[in-house]
Parts: structure tokens; sequence; C-alpha cells
């Protein structure tokens, strides 16, 4: 088993002849994430799943603070999984933050990715001139010290604002989970990674084709953000906005978004 | 789109016919090229646009090789050299000819190929035939891409475009090499994270396995870890992990830091105490009834508290030494005790250490009987490999400390050349250079040092700079990356400048090698000296040493020493020629126009005439390793005398010739020009020229180039006008035959005291006219020579002749003050001064106590033959006449005793 295989728990499902799609998870959880879209791919893909740096499973000791004070870290860790894989084409579906690494390792190594599938995908959170993020600099400051100073208490509030649902939710209870399994200090280093980027400049240089599928309520990513992406992608790009609640669609609505997922997999856009 | 391919297609037909077989993939790249070069309407297929070609390419080994070339991937450095690729492409000119294509809709052949292109398809089936198809297929005889690549990475263009994307090209080209000549290893780990990278499973795996099988053993079972820190810690950690899961039976660990605190911090007194308490604790653990395990290991983590103390500032280290190292033995013996108490019962304790290197050394130094009594066993631990991207350049610090663990002696061994090997092969000049040069990178900020291709960026790639995360690692390895690389210049530098090899080198002392580099700015010997023979080829080292500054200080140092040695009466003017000739040597000497001057010319004025012929001959010694040479320019009689060399003037041929002969014979030595003062205004002028030219006519009118030579002028006077004086008029005395008068007459105490003889107040003593009493008178010129000769079998009376220094003892002077800018000494002697090098003013001789000597001597013989009764008075213008002879003869005072 190599080390980055080891490092990232990687594993590698189906034996489909179509390709290789990989699934990125966002922040606050882990591959399982995608236990309900993994069935359906894996008769006609080989799936490559992963976790990511700093989450849950992955080992605390490996997250380099200052590896991963940036979104490029993760880029770099994504591009090493492909290699360590052989891969040299694949469908990239990344939920949230990873949506916007895959993106950001396609501009490093365009040949690696057919296409990217953004999920719930935001270039910038905070609101900006021009540019309506959904935060204000002062509720990520919240966001931050309540995490700083009780890692528990904001999960247990955090989770269910996030995926949108009732308190007593599988999904609110699954993502509690996996939120809690990372280490604080981490989850707050990536928090802040993630909150305070802006990855607005590079977006002209994303050069694969992208589709960008979001729930229509999202706390998180606002619908304009699609927009935005749409517009300022380099590449062709294609957004559905899909009547689902909440930043972790594929958890919380897997009956319509798996099927909008497969479709956005399996066709591409139409030149 | 469609209409393109359709021109590729021509395009790899007409390509391939022209240039070598190449592979499908090549073929393709090469189309590309080309259709892009027609799209762009441009006039030929540069080598840029098959560079964007492969870039943009399906295969991404140029990308792939781009970032391993790197020392931080950045994902959208590659995106930079997109855009640089295409930025150049735009700034080709277009071609008129091609205009109408795309109008018409109708496509001619592609671009046809250019020159440079030509060339890079020639180089790659170069680097085929040299390389092979990178595992591919053995028999394939086509060019590939990779070759294509390789080829197309030397280009000047491309390499230019490469570095405005801030690449090089030649670090690319390594990688490439690289992949190439091991096509299994994939680039895998430019992306990886470090943290992963140095828990590298199955490398510690093997480590963990070689500490357990020393464990296992039933002798030398106490494994001690050496290697960075880091490294041993991370096998310590896993094996007490395997230990504590009892998957190596029941032993138990006892970690002595956990129970005491780290031994290197424990107050010395306290040592044993711990120790003993330790030695309990296994005990208790070993016997209690409970414990059911085999065995107990103890973790004494680092050693370095057996030879140092951590908590002590560096100062009193020194003074602590004893007192630790005492100690630490006592412990030693504790501990062994406790080993051996606990082995014979039965139960099995072992010891696991830690140490760097250089601490085990110090241990097997301080403590020799440690590895013995512990039963120790020392298991070197490799530092994690290193990160591919740098393996194409092969940073040699990995290689140091690898595996040499295995013996003592070995350690050993390797422990000493590794700190001498720093630059084996490089001459002393060259590693003080190169040392420079390594101190100057250092301290120079780490980013720009070390990564001075990263720097500039654009803006937009500005955002978002990968994070330092790999800053600590890579740094120190780029370091040793550039010190490696550094070190190489300089051993191609001193390879070319200096001779290596052969039988030169040892038979060259240290002296002579310091010797030689004064002379650092000399050009390359361009021809052999023809008469050293018999000396040390002097040449060999002549190249341009170190034209450094500390070198250059170094070498005046020694200079200065060896002369000093020489004419111990004149420290001064030993350092003040040594500082002209360093001077001199250093670069500053230039004639204008004329580049470096190599030859340099010093005047030695002052009385001094034994001093300044001892400076000149050392001088010589010293810079070449050869004896001077003396031309007299003014009197007509000279011969060989005392042994020194001496141009003896023939029939026919002037001072100019023979100073030309003398440049001729061997112009890798100091010449030093007598008399010159006294000489006509022809060879003055001349030797003007030959000054401000560096070549001398002889009166021949041939010319002799003056080559590196020293020429010594020898000006009898100081500069200042009132020695002068005193000069002319004490010269026609000191040319005055000797008359020498014996007087005896009974010994009168009362009358006579003996006075002092010495150099404050002789001058007092006016020889004495009170001889009333004298009963013999005889003239003893003869025999006073005589005499002379049993005492100093050197001095003979003709050369006395010269020693015009006795006379000038009366007279105060000034020393150093250079004449020339308050003075007028004679006009041919002042022109002289203003261009030469530098001028050396010789400090008069205190002569009293070698004439008190002289007169003791001579009283002393003279007493014994004419017995007791009589006092023998030496006369003090004969004494002045005796001392001066002996000390022209260059005979101290003491010698003369004897």
């Amino acid at each position: 088993m190599g080390i980055v295989e080891e490092a990232h728990n990687l594993r590698v499902v189906g034996e489909g002849k179509r390709g290789v799609i990989v699934l990125a998870h966002g922040f606050g959880t882990d591959q399982s994430v995608w236990k309900h879209l993994v069935p359906h791919l894996v008769a006609d893909y080989r799936v490559v799943l992963f976790d990511t740096m700093g989450a849950g499973p992955t080992n605390p000791d490996y997250f380099d603070f200052t590896r991963y004070a940036t979104l490029e870290g993760y880029a770099f860790d994504l591009l090493a999984i492909l290699q360590e894989l052989g891969v040299s084409s694949c469908i990239y579906v990344g939920h949230s933050v990873s949506a916007v690494i895959g993106a950001l390792a396609s501009i490093s190594r365009p040949d690696l990715f057919s296409k990217l599938v953004l999920l719930s995908a935001s270039p910038r959170y905070l609101n900006d001139v021009d540019y309506y993020g959904g935060f204000e600099q002062e509720e990520l400051d919240e966001l931050f010290e309540a995490m700083g100073s009780n890692y528990k208490a904001w999960c247990s509030g955090f989770a269910p604002l996030c995926i949108g649902g009732d308190m007593e939710s599988v999904a609110v209870q699954e993502f509690s989970r996996t939120l809690f399994n990372i280490r604080p200090d981490i989850a707050l280093s990536v928090a802040q990674t993630i909150f305070q980027s802006d990855v607005r400049s590079l977006l002209p240089l994303v050069t694969v084709p992208c589709h960008i599928v979001q729930s229509t309520k999202d706390l998180a990513v606002p619908v304009v953000v699609s927009e935005y992406l749409h517009k300022h992608l380099g590449g062709d790009s294609i957004v559905e906005v899909m009547p689902s609640e909440g930043h972790l669609p594929q958890l919380s609505s897997p009956d319509i978004v798996i099927p909008v997922l497969l479709r956005h997999i399996q066709r591409d856009i139409a030149v | 789109m469609r209409a393109y391919s359709a021109t590729a297609a021509a395009a790899a037909t007409s390509l391939t016919s022209a240039a070598p077989p190449l592979t499908p993939d090549a073929a393709a790249v090469l189309s590309r090229a080309a259709a892009d070069a027609s799209r762009r309407r441009h006039a030929h297929t540069t080598p840029l646009h098959a560079a964007a070609a492969l870039l943009s390419g399906p295969a991404p080994l140029l990308r792939d090789a781009c970032v391993a070339g790197l020392a931080s991937p950045h994902p959208l450095r590659c995106r930079a050299l997109d855009l640089c690729f295409a930025v150049a492409l735009d700034r080709l000119p277009t071609s008129t000819e091609n205009q109408h294509l795309h109008d018409g809709g109708t496509f001619h052949a592609p671009p046809p190929l250019s020159n440079a292109l030509a060339a890079a398809l020639k180089r790659a089936y170069a680097h085929h035939r040299r390389i092979g198809s990178g595992g591919v297929e053995a028999d394939d005889h086509r060019v590939g891409v990779p070759h294509l690549v390789l080829a197309i990475l030397d280009d000047p263009s491309v390499a230019r475009v490469m570095r405005e994307a801030s690449f090089s090209s030649t670090a690319v080209k390594a990688a490439m090499l690289r992949s190439l000549s091991d096509p299994a290893a994939p680039d895998s780990g430019v992306y990886v994270n470090t943290r992963v990278l140095h828990r590298q499973a199955s490398h510690r795996e093997e480590e963990v396995n070689k500490v357990v099988e020393v464990l296992k053993r039933g002798k030398k079972r106490n494994p001690v870890l050496v290697g960075d820190t880091v490294d041993v810690d991370a096998v310590v950690q896993e094996v007490v992990t395997m230990i504590q899961r009892q998957r190596l039976g029941t032993a138990r660990v006892i970690s002595f830091a956990r129970e005491f605190g780290d031994l290197v911090d424990l107050d010395r007194a306290e040592l044993i105490t711990k120790i003993k308490e330790f030695g309990e604790a296994i005990r208790s653990e070993l016997l209690a009834p409970a414990s059911k395990s085999a065995g107990v290991v103890v973790n004494l983590g680092n050693l370095q508290w057996l030879v140092e103390e951590r908590s002590v500032p560096p100062g009193e280290q020194e003074k602590r030494r004893d007192m630790v190292l005492d100690t630490a033995r006592a412990a030693v013996a504790e501990m062994a005790r406790i080993l051996k108490q606990s082995g014979e019962c039965d139960h099995r304790v072992w010891v696991i250490g830690t140490a760097t290197c250089a601490t085990y050394l110090k241990c097997q130094v301080y403590h020799p009987a440690l590895e013995s009594e512990w039963d120790l066993q020392a298991v070197p631990i490799t530092p994690r490999p290193p990160p591919p991207p740098s393996l194409g350049l092969t940073p040699s610090a990995n290689g140091v400390n690898r595996g040499i663990l295995s013996s003592s002696v070995e350690v050993l061994s390797s422990a000493m050349t590794s700190a001498m090997q720093r630059a084996p092969s490089l001459c002393n000049a060259c590693v003080d250079g190169y040392e420079l040069e390594r101190a100057e990178n250092t301290a120079s900020p780490a980013a720009v040092a070390f990564h001075p291709t990263e720097q500039p960026m654009s803006q937009w790639l500005q955002i978002g700079t990968p994070s330092t995360a790999r800053a600590p690692f890579d740094r120190a390895q780029d370091k040793a990356r550039e010190a490696d690389e550094l070190r190489g210049r300089w051993l191609d530098r001193c390879a070319q400048l200096h001779f290596h090899g052969g039988r030169a080198p040892s038979m060259v002392t240290c002296s002579e090698w310091n010797g030689a580099n004064v002379l650092g700015s000399m050009q390359a010997l361009p021809h052999a000296p023809a008469a050293a023979g018999g000396v040390v080829d002097t040449g060999l080292a002549l190249g341009p040493a170190s034209t450094t500054r500390p070198a250059c200080d170094t070498d005046e140092k020694m200079l200065v020493k060896r002369l000093t040695e020489a004419v111990r009466w004149q420290p001064e003017a030993a350092a003040a020629v040594a500082g002209t000739i360093a001077k001199a040597k250093s670069g500053e000497g230039k004639r204008p126009g004329m580049g470096l001057k190599a030859d340099t010319w010093i005047l030695f004025a002052g009385h001094d005439v034994a001093g300044k012929m001892k400076m000149a001959e050392a001088l010589s010694m010293a810079v070449f390793g050869t004896g001077a040479v003396t031309v007299r320019l003014g009197c007509p009689t000279t011969g060989d005398i005392d042994g020194r060399e001496f141009i003896v003037p023939c029939r026919g041929r002037t001072a100019l010739d023979r100073v030309a002969d003398a440049i001729r014979a061997n112009p890798f030595r100091v010449i030093v020009l007598d008399g010159f003062d006294q000489d006509d205004r022809v060879v003055h002028a001349s030797i003007v020229r030959a000054i401000e030219s560096g070549r001398l006519v002889d009166s021949h009118g041939r010319d002799v180039a003056l080559g590196s030579a020293i020429f010594v002028v020898m000006s009898p006077c100081s500069s200042s006008p009132d020695d002068m004086r005193r000069y002319q008029e004490e010269a026609p005395f000191a040319d005055s035959p000797w008359n020498l008068e014996l007087r005896v007459r009974q010994k009168t105490p009362k009358r006579r005291p003996e006075q002092p003889l010495d150099g404050g107040d002789y001058r007092r003593m006016k020889p004495r006219k009170d001889s009333a009493r004298e009963l013999l008178r005889l003239d003893l010129n003869l025999s006073m020579c005589e005499d002379h000769t049993d005492e100093d079998d050197e001095s003979g009376g003709e050369e006395s002749r010269n020693s015009s220094s006795d006379l000038t003892v009366e007279h105060e002077h000034e020393y150093g003050q250079l004449a020339a800018a308050k003075s007028s000494p004679p006009s041919s002697l002042s022109e002289l001064i203003k261009i030469i090098n530098g001028t050396v003013v010789f400090k008069p001789v205190d002569f009293g106590p070698l004439k008190r000597s002289v007169s003791d001597v001579v009283s002393a013989k003279f007493g014994d033959v004419a017995g007791g009764g009589w006092s023998v008075h030496v006369d003090d213008g004969v004494l002045d006449r005796l001392g001066g002879a002996a000390w022209t003869a260059g005979v101290s005072a003491t010698s003369l005793e004897a």
C-alpha cells in the first residue's frame, strides 16, 4: 500500500469500463458522504474514494497547518492521489470546498480531468463589492470564535444549520458525527482556510468543462454564486439548481440529487 | 477544426520525410506544432511551436517534467508556462506569403521546419541513440516524444521562454532525464504532503525490523539507534509501540524519560541516585509477582547525557566537562551493574537508546567500555528518502550518513572524512573561495537564495502562493544542493586553474603555496621557468589562485613572517615589502590600458645594505622559491661573492643587456638592480619606460617582457636629502684602504676605566691620544686581516669596502617616512619613485652592541696573545670597520664571538 493511499484512506471500487470517477467530499465530512451515490456508479466506472487531509479518519499528524493554509495544499494532494493511482483522465465530482480544489488542480493539470462536477461550490463565501457570497466578515469571525471556544457545541449547532433539516434527521446525525470526528484545532484551521478563500480570479483559468450543481436553498452557497461560476469559468459550464435544501444535498436529499449527479456524470455538455 | 487536422496530416508526412523517423506520438506533436504555425501564419515551424504543442498535447510529459523540476510545484506555474509560450508565439512575425491561406480556405503545405527545429530534431535523434527509447521498446529506433522534449529543452528560444515563466530548462531537463532513465519510477511525490512522505511506512518497517532483530539476539542485543533525532525517534516510537502491543512477546517498556524526566536535563548531582532508583524500579518490575512479563525494555532515550549537558551554556561546558564525564562514567558503570544483575535472575533486560552520529562517536571516545558493558549494538537509521523532485540533481547530503554505522571503525572514519571532505580536491585557495561564496549564499535571504527561479511571479500567480509547507525540508535540501553545485563549480575552477595530479603538488610545501598565492593575480605561466634548476617548480600554481582579499591577507601575513625571519632586524621593512607586494599583486598595479601588471618594482632605500640584500633574497625565496639575482648597473667590477649569484658585466654588454638577460633567464625571481642611482640617463630612461610598458628594450633593440619578476632597485640612500649628503661625504672614506695600526701599551686600569660602548654615547669616546708610554707601534694591517679571517671565514677585506653602514650609525633616522613627497631626492630617483609600486626605507642598524662584541672579542684575542699585563684598546674607527665588515658579511655578533 502506498503512502498516499494510506494517508488518504484511498478506496477504489467498481470495475467499470467507462472510466474513472473521483469523488471528493467537502468540509466536515468524509468519503462516506457519497454512500448514496457510489452504488449507482460501480457498474460503469472505477470509483475513487478518499478522505481529504484533516478529515476525521485521517491521521492528524499528517495535517500540516502551513500546507493546508491555502487550498493549493489540497489540490496537490488530489494530484498526488491521481498520480499514485496512475489515473490519466477522470471525471471529478467535488463537493463544496473539494469542488474548488478540483478546479484548482485542473488548472495545473487539465489533462487529468475530462470534466468537473461541482456540487455546492463557491469561489468565495464573503460578500464583496459586486459579489454576493452569503457571509459578512463579522459572521465568519463569530463562527470561528464559536468553533474555537466550544467545538462540540458548535458542531451540534452547525450541523442542522448546514444540512437544513431538523435536528433529528439521519443526515444531521451523520454530519454531526463526521464533523465531530475532526480534531477541533484542525477543524478551525480548515474552516478558516475555506471561508476566507477567494479563487474568483482563478476561475478563467479553468478550461475543463464544469457541471455546476447546487441546492435551491443552501446556507453556504447562494444560487447567484452558481451563476457567477458559470459566467467566469474559463471553459464550458452548465448550471443545474436542484429543488433540494442544504449544503449537503447528496446526504440529505439523495432522491433528488443522485439522479441529477448521474445525469451530469454520464452526459457531456452539448456543444 | 477539421481543416486543421488535414493540415496536420499533411504536415506530419512532410515533416517525417525530412526528419529522423518519429514515433506516431512524436509525429503528432510536430503536426500540431506545424498546424499551430500555419494557423498563426508563421513562416516556419519553430521549436517554440513544438514546445507549445508538447505542453498542450495529451501526453503530459513536458508538463510533468516541468513540475518535477520545481522545488515546490504551484498549480499555476504550468499555467504561466502556457501563457508565456502563447505570448512568445504571438510575438513571432507573421509571414505575408501565407496571408491568403485562410481566406481561400485552401491549404498549402504547412510552414517548413525552421533551422532551429531541424537542429532540435537532430538532437532528439542523438538523445534517442544515447539513452535509448526510455524503456518503451528496446528495438524501437524511432525518435519518441521524450527525446523530442529533451531536444526542445536545449533550444535557446525555448529556454528563454521557460525562464520568463520562472522555469529552469536545465532543471526540467534533469527531471526529464531521470524519468527516462528510470521509467518505472512515477513522478509521485511531486505533489505529496511531506508529512505523509515522512512517515513512509515501508521504509520505517525495514528499520524497525532491524532493531527488532537486534533485540532478539543473544549478544549485543541492546540497540542504539544512531541517526538524525527525528528519524531515530520515529523508529524508537514504532518499536516501543510494537512491544507495548505485545507483538514481540510479553516484554514491557520502561522509559527513563517518563519516570524521571529527560536524562540530559537532569542535575548531575542527582544522576547516580536517579539511576539507582531506576535500577530499583526495573528490579521491582521484574520481580513483581503479578508481573508475567518476560522482560523489560528500558528506553533510555537520547544518550547525549553521557557526554554533555544541555542546560549548561556553552561557555561553562568546558569547565564542567570533567565533572560531566565523571558522573557519566559512574552512571555507565551503575547501569552496567543493573543490567548484569537483572540478567542473572533469568529475567531479561534490554536497553534501547538513541544518539546522533556525533553523540555516539563521543560516547565511544569518552566511554570506551560503554559498548561492551551495556552490550550495545549500533543500528544506523538512514534519513528518510528525499522527495523525488530533487532526485535528478542528486543531493549529496543524503549520502553522507547512509548506513555508515555497521561498525565503530566505519563510524569514525566516515565521520571524519565527512567532516574533512567538504572540498576534497580543492586547493587551499579555492577552498577559501568556496567557503566564502557558500557563506555569502547562506547569509543571503533564504527565499531569494534558494528559490531564485520562483520569485518573479506575476500578480495573479501570487494569490495563494503555495504555503511554505514544504519549506523547511526543501530548503535544507536546496541548501545542500546549492552547496553541492557551488562546490562543483569551484572544483571545475580549481582544476582549470591549478595543477592537480602529478607529483608537483605533493612536493609543494605549505609556505610555497602561500608564496605562490601572493602572486594571486598573476596570469598563468606562459612557459616554464627555464633556469629554475633544482628549485621546486614554482610555476605550478601561479594561476589566479584567488583574487579574493582574505586570501591575500593571509598570504601577506605569511610573507611578512618569512621576510621577518630572514631579516630580523628590519621587521617594519619586511612588513612594508610584503604589503607592497600584496598590493601590487592584488590588482592595484594596473598599468593604464595594459590590463593587469604582473611585474613589481620596489625601491629599497636606506643604508642597511646587508639587510636589503637579505630582504631581496628572502623575498625571492618566499615568492618564487628561487634565489634573487643582482645586476649591477653602475660598478663594472663585481664578482661572485659569498655564494650569491651576480651578473658579471661582460664586454660589449650594457647594463640593460644584463638586466634583459636576467629576465630571460628566469622571469620568476627577484631581480635586484644595484647601483641604480649612479647610473646614466640612458639606462634610467629605459628602465622607466620598462616600468611603464612592461617590456624592457636592450641595447640591440630586442625587447623582453618583464613577466612576473619583482624588481628591487637598491638605493643606498634613504630618500631624505640629509642622508644623501652624508652618504656622498662619507663614500670616499669608505673606499679608502684599511690602515690598521696596533698600539700596545701597558695596562693602566686606574686611568682608563672601561667605558660602555653602546650606541648612545660611544660618539663621545674620541680616540685617546694619551699614548705617551707606548712601547710598540706596528703596522698591523695584514695581520689584522688575518685575524679577521680567523674569526670569520666569510668576510674578506675586499667586500668590506662596500660597507657603508658603519658610517651611518651616528645619524638620527626617522623610519618609514616615505620621502618622495616631502623631500627632494636626486631627480632620477624621484622620478622612479613615482612610477614604481612602492618604496621601502630600511632603518639604519644600531651597531653599538655589535661593535662592543667585536671590541670584546678582539680585546680578548689580543689579550691572550699579549699576555695578562696588557690591555687591548681598539680604536673606534677600526671598530666601525670591523663591525661593518662583519655585518655586511651577514654574520651576527653572536657568531662572531664563537
